[in-house]
């Protein structure tokens, strides 16, 4: 046992005296580090996350139907229903251009399917599809028999939603017309992985949109033929392209300022979680005056009680910044899920990338916080006068 | 609002001797407190001098008060006023926190508080301890740090009579032992009979005793 109590045992002691009242201000503390932590990381992670579905699109750039390019191409990397089409016609113009390398028909539907009526993404394909994709491999089954089989492969993820797997039945389409499940897919970390691919032909035969495409996923042949081959497309009619950089610039732009106000919320947090631990340290140096009165009279200075009651704080500071940090590390999704409804695109992963900079500094920032709260009672409790205090009972 | 100056002791003039109890006698508001503070460095007088060791103190800064606290003064109070956080030996130790290092007089924790017969109760806080262990416990801890001086303001006061008794010889034996000047306030009259030299104090001034 310790027969001369350090200046950490007095701190602790404290602390404990009043643990719920303690724990709600580390909670405050933690509650604002974490947020603030995570606003700070979502940058990184988002854009990492973003870049590698991007990567994982297999195409550059995006031919749609004219209307808002950045909803076709977020509806395309997300999957939705697009409610505008494209003749088909238009990919043997496409594809026979000189800055093509390869290019895909793509057929997007949205519609309930499986015994629980969830809302799935329908994907009609060719065999194109896998040259652009070749990393899609099938875990179980085989490729589509022909074009208008009624055939279906399920994404991993869609797989797993639906509990089934190859040799199944599955309704689908407005009548529910019963399709074989022939493969299913290994997981790819994208929105594949939730997509039910059918057959092209047979998917627009399917929803009603013969000859109909929702878009085409364009590779070209390099990356400084984009200028050119955006200046071709503009002057098709009826339809647009958008580069994949063009979505992720405006994207990471929308989510810059989705962050700001994030960033925002995160300083008033903070403001509050300080305000929290003011609180708490003023009514404990208010309830521990004769305390800190009798410190004094057996030798303690003003300096060492300001020190104790700020490492007090500091305390605080420190078990709240570490509880926030690891909030985050595996809680994150509640900011995540906060930005998934508010940005107009985000990627599958996630989105909150920590880094030891941004935790190092949520965990001075928490530090500070406390400490700076706690500058008002330390310097109340270092101005005690044992004689006027000493005189109350205890 | 027209403030009103009180004179809380007049014309006191006491000298205190190693080893040598004094008690402090008066009815409540007598001014014992007034002076025990004074002659402990938690107050200043606004005339007179106090001198400790031959240091006058009146007009030292509150960096050299605390310093004196620090090393030559030890305390105790009525209600023993322990740190409840803290276990007994902690509170015992509690002077030798604040030392920058340890100075040549002082004890260990662990020494002191068998002198006052509580080695056994090292672990407990002051809420396990009864009224007289707990007055015990504050004993030990005015004397860890090896003060010159002990100052004493109604140690037996929350005791019963014979727990009153039992502490004050304890105190005295201490007292003997550690060679201290003392000066205990009290207006238990029986327990004041037990000291060396006894001082009345009635509205500030003294009244009754032998002062030298």
């Amino acid at each position: 046992m310790q027969a001369i109590p350090g200046y950490f045992r007095l701190a602790t002691a404290d602390l404990r005296r009043r643990p719920l009242r303690t724990a709600l201000a580390v909670l405050g503390v933690a509650l604002s580090t974490s947020l603030l932590l995570g606003t700070v990381s979502l940058h990184a992670g988002y854009v990492r996350a973003l870049d590698s579905t991007i990567e994982r699109m297999g195409y550059q750039v995006l031919v749609t139907a004219k209307g808002c390019p950045y909803e076709a191409a977020s509806l395309a990397m997300r999957g939705g229903n697009v409610p505008m089409y494209i003749d088909e016609a238009t990919f043997d113009t496409i594809l026979q251009d000189a800055d093509v390398q390869e290019a895909t028909k793509l057929f997007m539907q949205g519609m309930e399917a499986g015994q629980g009526h969830r809302l799935m993404v329908f994907m009609g394909v060719d065999d194109r599809f896998r040259n652009l994709k070749p990393w899609m491999s099938l875990q179980r089954g085989a490729w589509f028999s022909n074009p208008t089989a009624g055939d279906a492969l399920l994404g991993y993820n869609a797989a797993a939603t639906l509990g089934m797997s190859v040799g199944d039945r599955l309704p689908v389409g407005p009548a529910h017309r019963p399709v074989a499940i022939r493969g299913v897919f290994d997981r790819t970390g994208t929105q594949d992985d939730g997509m039910i691919f059918l057959p092209l032909t047979f998917a627009q035969e399917l929803f009603d949109r013969q000859g109909k495409l929702t878009g085409v996923g364009v590779r070209l042949r390099s990356l400084d033929r984009v200028p050119s081959f955006l200046a071709k497309m503009f002057e098709l009619p009826s339809v647009q392209a958008i580069t994949m950089t063009q979505f992720r610039s405006t994207v990471v732009e929308f989510v810059a300022t989705s962050r700001l106000l994030l960033l925002l919320s995160a300083l008033v947090a903070s403001f509050i979680g300080a305000l929290g631990v003011l609180n708490v340290m003023t009514m404990s140096v208010a309830e521990r005056l004769r305390e800190f009165g009798l410190m004094k009279a057996v030798g303690a200075s003003g300096r060492d009680l300001f020190s104790l009651t700020l490492l007090e704080t500091g305390c605080l500071g420190v078990s709240g910044a570490l509880i926030g940090t690891a909030m985050t590390a595996f809680g994150g999704w509640g900011i995540e899920s906060l930005l998934r409804r508010i940005v107009p695109f985000a990627p599958p992963g996630r989105l909150i990338g920590l880094d030891a900079v941004a935790v190092g500094g949520a965990l001075l920032a928490g530090l500070v916080l406390a400490v700076a709260a706690g500058v008002y009672p330390a310097a109340r409790a270092a101005r005690v006068r044992p004689a006027a205090i000493l005189r109350q009972a205890f | 609002m027209a403030s009103e100056t009180v004179e809380a002791l007049r014309g006191v003039d006491l000298v205190l001797h190693p080893a040598e109890v004094v008690a402090l006698v008066g009815a409540s508001g007598s001014g014992k407190t007034t002076l025990l503070n004074l002659v402990g460095c938690l107050d200043r007088p606004s005339a007179g001098v106090i001198r400790l060791h031959g240091q006058e103190i009146q007009d030292l800064g509150e960096k050299e008060l605390t310093k004196i606290r620090r090393k030559q003064i030890g305390f105790v109070f009525q209600d023993a006023s322990l740190i409840p956080t803290i276990t007994a030996l902690e509170n015992v130790g509690l002077p030798l926190s604040f030392h920058r290092s340890s100075g040549p007089g002082s004890h260990q924790p662990e020494q002191m508080l068998s002198q006052v017969g509580l080695a056994d109760k090292a672990g407990r806080y002051p809420s396990e301890l009864s009224g007289g262990e707990r007055q015990r416990i504050a004993i030990a801890r005015a004397l860890v740090h090896g003060p010159s001086l002990l100052l004493a303001d109604e140690p037996t006061g929350n005791l019963d009579s014979e727990n009153g008794r039992k502490i004050f010889s304890l105190f005295r034996q201490l007292v003997s032992t550690h060679r201290l000047c003392t000066l205990v306030a009290t207006h238990n009259e029986e327990l004041a009979s037990m000291a060396d030299r006894k001082i009345h104090l009635r509205d500030g001034q003294v009244v009754n005793g032998a002062v030298r």
